[in-house]
């Protein structure tokens, strides 16, 4: 269930946010030589698409076990020692992940409170900042599902 | 606790928690998370971690780095790598050693159009290496060279890794690619030089055989492909036509039209290029801003002052100390990957190199040397365990073979130290 959501997720950055920002990028420098038109609004909107692509990865980087970390002890541990370390190191990663999630609902809240909004577009940031946060929830939920899976025994 | 100490402490700690395996990003994250708390309260915590994730995330001149990997893992998916590798093969088979050279080159081509030397080891360890060892190449040659030709791509333009210093130390990105070509074609030409000098392991014959069987116009598509590509970016961030953001966004779309026209990009590859370049996106993104949230906490503890402090009053050259350098890559190489180890050590190396005298510009390419170098000696050289998952070659074989491409690499290293108006006279003439 938790990686069907987590597909989802990943997908709709993937399959449509991050072709949308390369044809974005191509179409604004096409406009401004061709037609003399930069979009106005494209680096605000260019910059949201970033922020929502890179942070729609968290989750399915951690459920894969993708994050880019050092393994120098890794083979030199018994099954059972690596089994114990990995499980801490997963809730010990879930909850760095939960603070950065408090951090982040912290962050909308205050720009729903505030009104923050894009300079050259009226996009309101709190609902991409809102989007963010579920990025950061589902990674402490995948980081929290690969510790049970190794509780399991199916690391 | 005073700052400087509770620095020192924190700065330890993230290293313990790295080096037992807790994901880099987020290991940089809480050290900087927890330092913050304590120096000033659970609200300043919060606050710059929020601001840190946004302001990163909506970095502009970060666009490049998403897009520049998705160009890469195109060309990857559509097989355009083999046709400049064939290629390369055709026009090189006279020489001595002429297969191990044209996968030298052909890195180097490859590398013109992927920032991403894991990409590169993939694709060049999948095509080059099962046909040098064919020709008669030994196998401890032919990974070797593999492994250490992918990293051009790093130093040839565009390179991830060097958006990624550019975006952190707020340097031109542009500026960074083009001073990055110069060093690129001699490292080339090192390679070339390391590899024809291993007479004992490679056949002493050449150009016996066919090279490729495909007709030249079927190989003449990917070749222009890439090179199209390459003239786009490279040439438009030159000329000033374009950012690097910008040329990232052309490329892919350059890419993305010549490998549909020549029916060389399938929907499953496509599919597997997008899935990957949002993860690894990802992954860079969560290093990066941890990165920048412990540097903001180290500059408040006044840590980074002292250790510039600290070298800068060292009675030494400075070439010492940039030699200095190679050791603590080569060390932080041996347990940590690139990027890891870039926004590690850059909140306290590019002080030093500027207090030193040295460009920013300079440094970049620089530490992109050092991080090649990492990446392919033991024990954890990330690029010859992408090579030993690609070829099925153990890694101790890969390693033993690198050695004399470590030696041409090191060679760079003194010349951009004795030298460095190398990397920094192209930057010099482009249009801004």
């Amino acid at each position: 269930m938790l990686s069907r959501i987590i597909g989802l997720w990943e997908g709709w950055a993937a399959y449509i946010l991050l072709p949308a920002l390369a044809v974005l990028v191509g179409m604004d420098v096409a406009s401004r030589y061709l037609f003399n038109l930069p979009f106005q609004w494209g680096s605000d909107v260019k910059e949201l698409m970033l922020l929502l692509v890179v942070t729609a990865g968290l989750p399915g980087t951690s459920l894969a076990n993708q994050h880019i970390r050092v393994a120098l002890f890794d083979d030199r541990m018994s099954p059972r020692a690596k089994n114990a370390w990995g499980l801490a190191r997963h809730l010990l990663t879930a909850i760095a992940a939960l603070f950065i999630g408090y951090a982040v609902l912290n962050q909308t809240l205050d720009m729903y409170r505030y009104g923050d909004r894009a300079e050259m577009i009226d996009i309101p940031f709190w609902p991409i900042a809102l989007l963010v946060t579920i990025a950061v929830v589902l990674s402490v939920l995948a980081e929290l599902a690969r510790a049970v899976a190794i509780i399991r025994g199916r690391p | 606790m005073e700052p400087l100490t509770l620095g020192i402490v924190v700065l330890a700690g993230m290293l313990a928690a790295v080096l037992a395996g807790v994901p880099v990003g987020y290991a940089l994250l809480a050290a900087g998370t927890i330092g913050y708390a304590i120096l000033g309260g659970a609200s300043q915590a919060l606050t710059q971690i929020g601001l840190a994730l946004w302001d990163n995330g909506t970095n502009f001149l970060f666009i490049a780095v998403p897009l520049f990997i998705l160009m890469g893992q195109i060309i990857f998916h559509a097989g355009l790598a083999d046709d400049i590798f064939s290629v390369a093969q055709r026009s090189l088979r006279r020489l001595p050693g002429g297969l191990g050279i044209s996968t030298v080159v052909a890195s180097a081509g490859f590398g013109a159009v992927t920032g991403s030397s894991v990409a590169a080891v993939a694709t060049m360890g999948n095509i080059a290496v099962p046909e040098m060892v064919k020709r008669g190449y030994s196998e401890k040659l032919a990974t070797g060279s593999v492994a250490s030709a992918a990293t051009l791509a790093i130093l040839i333009p565009p390179s991830v890794p060097l958006v990624i210093y550019g975006v952190w130390s707020e340097t031109s990105i542009g500026a960074l690619f083009i001073a990055g070509i110069v060093p690129g074609l001699l490292l080339t030409l090192l390679f070339a030089l390391a590899l024809m000098m291993q007479r004992g392991q490679y056949p002493a014959v050449s150009g016996a055989g066919t090279p490729n069987p495909r007709p030249r116009s079927a190989m003449a598509t990917g070749v222009l492909t890439i090179a199209t590509v390459a003239v786009i970016v490279i040439g438009g961030i030159y000329a000033g036509i374009f950012t690097p953001t910008e040329a990232s966004g052309i490329g892919v779309l350059a890419v993305l039209v010549l490998a549909a026209a020549s029916r060389r990009l399938k929907l499953a590859a496509l599919r597997a290029a997008l899935e990957e370049t949002v993860r690894t996106s990802a992954a860079i993104f969560l290093i990066l801003t941890g990165g920048v949230v412990l540097s903001r906490f180290l500059v408040q503890t006044r840590l980074t002052d002292a250790v510039v402090g600290l070298v800068a009053g060292l009675d030494v050259a400075p070439q010492i100390v940039l030699l200095a350098l190679v050791v603590v890559y080569l060390v932080l190489g041996a347990i940590m990957d690139t990027f890891g180890m870039l926004i590690l050590t850059l909140p306290l190396v590019l002080p030093i190199t500027v207090a030193l005298g040295y460009d920013p510009i300079w440094t970049g390419i620089y530490l992109t040397v050092l991080m090649e170098i990492a990446m392919i000696t033991p024990p954890i050289g990330l690029n010859v365990f992408v090579l030993e998952r690609a070829t099925g070659v153990p890694a101790q074989r890969i390693f033993a073979g690198v050695w004399p491409f470590v030696a041409a690499s090191l060679v760079l290293v003194l010349v951009l130290i004795f030298f460095p108006g190398l990397a920094t006279w192209l930057p010099n003439t482009m249009q801004r």
